[in-house]
């Protein structure tokens, strides 16, 4: 799977670095398609933006604020929880967090793996994780103290 | 694999420029008074599950109240600044006058002893008095 790394300037802030993914040939990255695929929710995508924001510039990335092990055991992969959408992403630390795509969860729903487009989300998000971990390990991804990152080609 | 550092587009660029002020401030009181509790349970210790059942709440609970979504009601706060020896609320701001360590009592009765205090403090209807010593 070959991707860009985008750093959303909008969200980015003093107190963490907000990314995204860009999928080779996409235009929108898995964030912004995420608030397009889910507009119909237009209050928590609302709360959602807020929340990136505050992130970015108030409180950081803070571990509570997310629903963790939502991926492979020690992958990083958590979910940001606003109302009955999951919004999938790579966490780091409160620094500097990698965002993908979510969806709508039903109250009914116990596990995403029970939704198919979250489940398909989810994985996304999993194999996206598996490619950065493996670039932060062979050092070819270097997240500074800060947050920001240096890519060594 | 390159980083790219720019706005954002599509529909969250729309979104991300109608916030709206205000409800931007109740996010970011809900998310910073759940980053209080949190550190505040790191300093004392204490887990998720053991603040829980001081609470007599569920861990999921509890686990909400710190994701930062959580619109408190004003008597879970006090509860759980009781719990913690914390403070969430800050009612200081009321123009109730605090001299360095000593506490100030209202009282309602107008004196003249008092009149300079009021009107320092701008509560020509209410005096103030210092009666005891925090601590």
């Amino acid at each position: 799977m070959d991707f860009d790394i985008i750093e959303i300037e909008d969200f980015t802030g003093r107190m963490a670095h907000i990314y995204s993914i860009l999928l080779d040939g996409e235009e929108l990255t898995l964030l912004e398609q995420f608030f397009d695929d889910n507009q119909m929710y237009l209050a928590e995508m609302n709360q959602i933006s807020e929340k990136l924001i505050v992130m970015g510039n108030d409180t950081g990335c803070r571990r509570e604020f997310f629903k963790h092990e939502e991926g492979a055991p020690g992958d990083g992969v958590a979910a940001l929880k606003v109302g009955n959408l999951r919004l999938y992403c790579l966490y780091f630390d409160k620094t500097a967090v990698f965002f993908g795509s979510g969806g709508y969860k039903p109250p009914e729903a116990h596990a995403y793996q029970e939704v198919p487009e979250l489940n398909e989300k989810a994985e996304q998000m999993k194999n996206i994780a598996k490619e950065i971990n493996q670039a932060i390990i062979d050092r070819k991804i270097v997240i500074e103290n800060d947050g920001s990152l240096t890519i060594n080609e | 694999m390159k980083v790219i550092k720019r706005k954002a587009l599509g529909i969250m660029s729309k979104v991300i420029n109608k916030t709206d002020s205000v409800s931007l401030a109740k996010t970011r009181n809900k998310m910073l008074i759940a980053a209080k509790i949190a550190d505040a349970l790191k300093t004392k210790g204490l887990t998720q599950k053991a603040f829980a059942i001081q609470m007599e709440k569920t861990e999921s609970e509890v686990s909400e109240w710190l994701s930062g979504n959580r619109n408190f009601q004003l008597d879970t706060l006090t509860e759980i600044e009781e719990c913690l020896g914390i403070n969430l609320i800050d009612t200081q701001k009321l123009g109730v006058p605090v001299y360095n360590n000593l506490v100030v009592i209202q009282i309602r009765k107008k004196t003249e002893t008092f009149m300079s205090n009021a009107k320092m403090w701008g509560q020509l209807d209410n005096q103030y008095i210092t009666t005891s010593k925090v601590g």
